[in-house]
């Protein structure tokens, strides 16, 4: 034989299928050449046999049986699965769900907050925004920008851009969002022309901001590019015609890049323009002047957003200081991360739901380590039989862990199934105020994360316990004698049970929070009747309708025709609709009001046609509705609402008074003639401010100018989408060149104001309800395990004489401790989280009563329908029968 | 294949190595024998059986090979190949030894 060394050295390279032939071989080997050659050549050949490579590919080529074995596994997992198909379906269904709700949502994360923008150096760059008294967050002034540019340090560049919208009117009419934006924009931005080039300061100069002055040159996003030009490299260099004015493309911009303030808007900017700003010494003018563009910033090497924002704020003090800015308009300059800006109120919605399914997932986990636990136990008796039948502790090993995989795997493909499923849901849910939503895509990488968890804790609650019982033999006689498990066994269900509770108690909490916020948004009365109503807008370009009596009269025109439709009640026209666009203010005088020494009157300025007020139902208080009669040639007049009735003209009746607009006072004076309860404007639960409407027939008197673009508005008895083929019938013969743009019905405007809320909500709502699931089978099967580990003590009670109640009573109590300890420990822990909701609730505390007193109340009822079919069954414990088996 | 189908009934890695060894000059380990029987069972032109020990004395269980009929015909068909390819080098009367 030969030497114990090599056939030690042997046996542990060899593959174990082939170990036995290839000790022989060595032995035989080896007594040969001692017989010839003596020991020293024969060790020597031994060695070179130990020292092989080949035993690797010997491995290799043997896998094949291995894969064969892992079959065996396989086939054994599925049998017993199929055997426990209660146990098996509960696990995936539960892995499934966990798994599957925060893959779809990490993924809406992901695409949302997560993936890049498409800008260069994305973390570099910030938007600027105005913060003053009456407005949280709004447009930046020429003179601000100039001050920003010429005087912050940290800032490397910044751009100025205005949006509007326009018709590409050469074939077929189109209507596209515009920007006029600074040369340095892109630069800002971090990208360049995908073709021909970027604007000069020369061209700039030839369209100043805030002149009227037609472009000459444009640049088209990629995506007019692609959709109107058929992604024709010859365009640059070609003319098109924007509003009947020709202008040449002199470039292409790159794939996906979008202003910020595109994201999540319904128009998305497809033209831009150049616009130089206005050179000047002067000082920025009190109150900072007119505020109607945006901004952003690139930071300057080293720089970082901090040393910007505190530049800027010294900025803000010194111009407070100095009475630019009055003491009582607490006007502040808004550095925001352009990531962030673009996010918006999305961000903590989505943060918050994330935590949410880390809950469900958390949960998942402790009911699939509770099925597991229960599922060990259980097959104690079968391990410990197994493993005395010589099956080693290694082979055990791996069937259950071939049976954790299989599990783990089942679930991620229901996950996966889910997943696809919700992330189309939520898309379909949620009407686009969450930008970059529809760019969301399955996240494999969420997916990865979650079946790691699951799996680890499959191996952790499933693997350790079974395999304790391999190395303990008593484990046999244990199981034969049914007795019950150990104590703190029990005790640690009832933990994991109780922290599962805790979970979902901050679920239900958050839920509940979120249905008083919706309830409340639903009964926020927006000062107008939605229902039956459509609305699409249209312009009047300066090249067909020349001065405000061409535009007033095409206005007329369509409203004959509209009118005389079957099944149109009214129409009307708005400058901006609510709860659509935001609406700013004018300054104004009014009569008999002496303003406070650093007051500056204004009022949110809007501009309708007759019919309008009565088309989308707002109430008239007193007074008159505008009229035909309401002329350029007749008296000037306003209607005012009445949060500018109170706090302007208090004391006796508005109407008769005087309201000047600013700019144009002593022009002519104007009388008000109504009015109107008020609309809320710029949101559903934002302030609404003072505000006034002017006839659009006297707009060019009133304000100076008469606007371009009016949304229509035409209250019907049908369905307000059925007459959309007539009335595109009727302007396409007023105007073949005008297009039609944001067709919407008065309802989804409303709808997509409170959005938001509704998706949040309606989210936190499927999580908690899931939660709730999660925890109901949670009980059963805590109860269900202690009900059978419990049989004959319960059977030896009930011969003892213990009533059922009594019974029920030694299983319930533990449940209702766990729960109890659960609940109120989660609603401690609800209390701190829910306050980072703060942001997303309206008209409800983060701690509201009503929410934390409701929540306990439906986990102890979870926890009684959870407990109640294993409670009835220890209840039919047959006491004969267990004191036969005593 | 050559070899197990010389060694016939006494087909097994120690015989088979040593022949290789005699015949062809070549020592090859166990391991890499082993590899090439694997092989060529997969493919089905060898079969192993474990057999019980040989009556004589110290004999033991041991894994013999055995050519199938189709390592056969593939031996066969080897061979015919190789005869061609000789041929037509002695035809074009260049093969010179080194």
């Amino acid at each position: 034989m030969a030497p114990a060394l090599l056939r030690k050295l042997l046996s542990a390279l060899a593959p174990a299928a082939l170990r036995e032939d290839l000790l022989e071989d060595l032995d035989l080997g080896y007594r040969e050449r001692l017989e010839a050659r003596g020991p020293v050549s024969a060790f020597a050949w031994g060695l070179r046999q130990v020292f092989s490579f080949d035993w690797f590919r010997l491995h290799r080529e043997l896998r094949e049986g291995l894969m064969s074995l892992f079959l065996q596994d396989l086939r054994y997992t599925f049998r017993s699965l199929w055997r426990s198909p209660g146990f098996t379906a509960v696990v995936v269904a539960t892995l499934g769900l966990g798994i599957g709700v925060n893959v779809a949502l990490m993924s809406v994360v992901r695409a949302v907050l997560l993936r890049p923008l498409p800008y260069g150096g994305e973390e570099r760059i910030v938007s600027l925004w105005s913060q003053w008294d009456r407005f949280p967050k709004t447009w930046v002034s020429v003179p601000e920008y100039r001050t920003y540019r010429d005087t912050i340090g940290s800032f490397d560049q910044v751009a100025l851009y205005g949006t509007g919208s326009g018709n590409l009117t050469e074939d077929e009419p189109e209507r596209v969002g515009i920007a006029q934006v600074t040369p340095n924009l892109f630069e800002v931005f971090g990208v360049e022309a995908a073709l021909g080039r970027a604007f000069t300061s020369e061209e700039a100069q030839i369209t100043p901001m805030d002149s009227d002055a037609d472009p000459e040159v444009v640049l088209l996003s990629h995506r007019l590019w692609q959709r109107r030009y058929g992604s024709d490299p010859r365009v640059v260099g070609r003319r098109i015609e924007l509003d009947g004015a020709p202008v040449t493309v002199i470039g292409v911009l790159p794939e996906g890049f979008q202003l910020p303030v595109d994201f999540g808007a319904s128009t998305r900017t497809d033209l831009y323009f150049p616009g130089a700003v206005p050179e000047g010494l002067e000082p920025i003018p009190n109150g900072g002047g007119s505020h109607g563009y945006f901004a952003a910033a690139r930071l300057r090497d080293g720089a970082s957003v901090e040393d910007a924002s505190s530049e800027v704020l010294l900025f803000n003090q010194r111009a407070t200081a100095d009475d630019t800015y009055s003491e009582q308009m607490r006007f502040r300059t808004l550095l925001i991360p352009v990531a962030e800006d673009v996010a918006g109120d999305a961000r903590s919605a989505l943060w918050i739901l994330a935590g949410a399914v880390g809950f469900v997932l958390l949960m998942a986990c402790g009911n699939v380590a509770n099925l597991l636990l229960s599922r060990a136990q259980e097959r104690r008796r079968e391990i410990a039989l197994r493993s005395s039948l010589g099956a080693g502790s290694l082979r055990i090993f791996r069937q259950l862990m071939t049976e954790s995989l299989v599990l783990a795997a089942l679930g991620g493909l229901l996950a996966l199934v889910l997943a696809h499923l919700g992330l189309a849901a939520l898309k379909a849910l949620e009407p686009g105020s969450i930008p970059r939503l529809s760019e969301a895509r399955l996240d494999l990488a969420a997916l990865g994360f979650a079946l790691a968890v699951t799996l680890l804790t499959s191996i952790l609650f499933g693997l350790v316990p079974a395999h304790a019982a391999t190395r303990i033999r008593s484990a046999l006689s244990e199981a034969a004698r049914g007795s019950s498990s150990s104590r703190s066994s029990q005790r640690f269900r009832f933990v994991l049970l109780g922290l599962q509770m805790a979970m979902a108690v901050v679920l239900v909490a958050g839920a509940g929070l979120m249905i008083r916020t919706f309830a409340n948004l639903m009964a926020i009365d927006p000062g107008f009747r939605s229902e039956g109503v459509l609305t699409l807008r249209l312009s009047t370009p300066e090249a067909s309708y020349p001065d405000a009596g061409a535009v007033v009269s095409f206005w007329d025109r369509l409203f004959d025709e509209v009118n005389a439709m079957r099944a149109v009640g009214s129409t009307g026209a708005a400058r901006i609709l609510p709860l659509a666009t935001q609406i700013g203010d004018w300054g104004i005088n009014v009569e008999g009001y002496v303003p406070a020494p650093d007051e500056n009157p204004a009022g949110d300025w809007q501009i309708v046609t007759p019919g309008y007020i009565e088309t989308i139902g707002m109430s008239l208080l007193e007074g008159r509705s505008f009229t035909d009669a309401d002329r350029a040639d007749s008296e000037l007049v306003v209607i005012v609402n009445e949060a500018l009735a109170r706090k302007y003209l208090s004391g006796g009746s508005a109407l008769g008074r005087s309201v000047g607009i600013r700019g144009r006072d002593g022009a002519r004076p104007t009388r008000v003639v109504g009015v109107v309860r008020n609309v809320r404007h710029n949101g559903v639960t934002a302030e609404v401010k003072p505000g006034f409407f002017v006839p659009l027939a006297q707009a060019e008197y009133a304000h100076g100018f008469t606007p371009r673009s009016m949304t229509l508005a035409i209250r019907t008895a049908v369905a307000p989408e059925t007459l959309l083929p007539e009335v595109r019938r009727i302007v396409a013969a007023l105007d073949p060149k005008m297009p039609i743009a944001e067709v919407r019905n008065l309802e989804e405007v409303l709808a997509g104001a409170v959005a938001p809320s509704r998706f949040t909500m309606a989210l936190l709502v499927a999580f908690s309800v899931l939660a709730l699931l999660l925890a109901c089978v949670g009980v059963y099967g805590v109860v269900s395990y202690v009900v059978s580990q419990r049989r004959s003590e319960i059977g030896i009670r009930m011969a003892l004489g213990a009533s059922r109640s009594s019974v029920f009573a030694i299983v319930g109590r533990q449940v209702a401790i766990a729960t109890g300890a659960g609940v109120l420990f989660g609603c401690a822990a609800a209390l701190i989280l829910t306050s980072s909701m703060r942001t997303v609730l309206h008209g409800v505390q983060a701690s509201d009563p009503l929410t934390f007193a409701s929540v306990p109340l439906v986990l102890f009822a979870t926890a009684l329908a959870g407990s109640l079919i294993p409670a009835l069954r220890a209840t039919r414990v047959d006491p004969v029968a267990t004191l036969r088996s005593e | 294949m050559l070899a197990v189908a010389r060694l016939g009934a006494e087909a097994y890695g120690a015989a088979l190595q040593k022949m290789l060894e005699e015949t062809a000059g070549r020592s090859a380990s166990i391991a890499t024998i082993y590899v090439t029987l694997v092989r060529l069972e997969k493919k089905g032109y060898v079969t192993s059986r474990r057999e019980g020990p040989t009556p004589v004395r110290g004999g033991k269980a041991k894994r013999y090979f055995r050519l199938t009929p189709k390592g056969v015909e593939a031996l066969k068909e080897s061979h015919a190949a190789l005869e061609r390819m000789w041929r037509s080098v002695s035809r074009l009367g260049e093969f010179k030894a080194r």
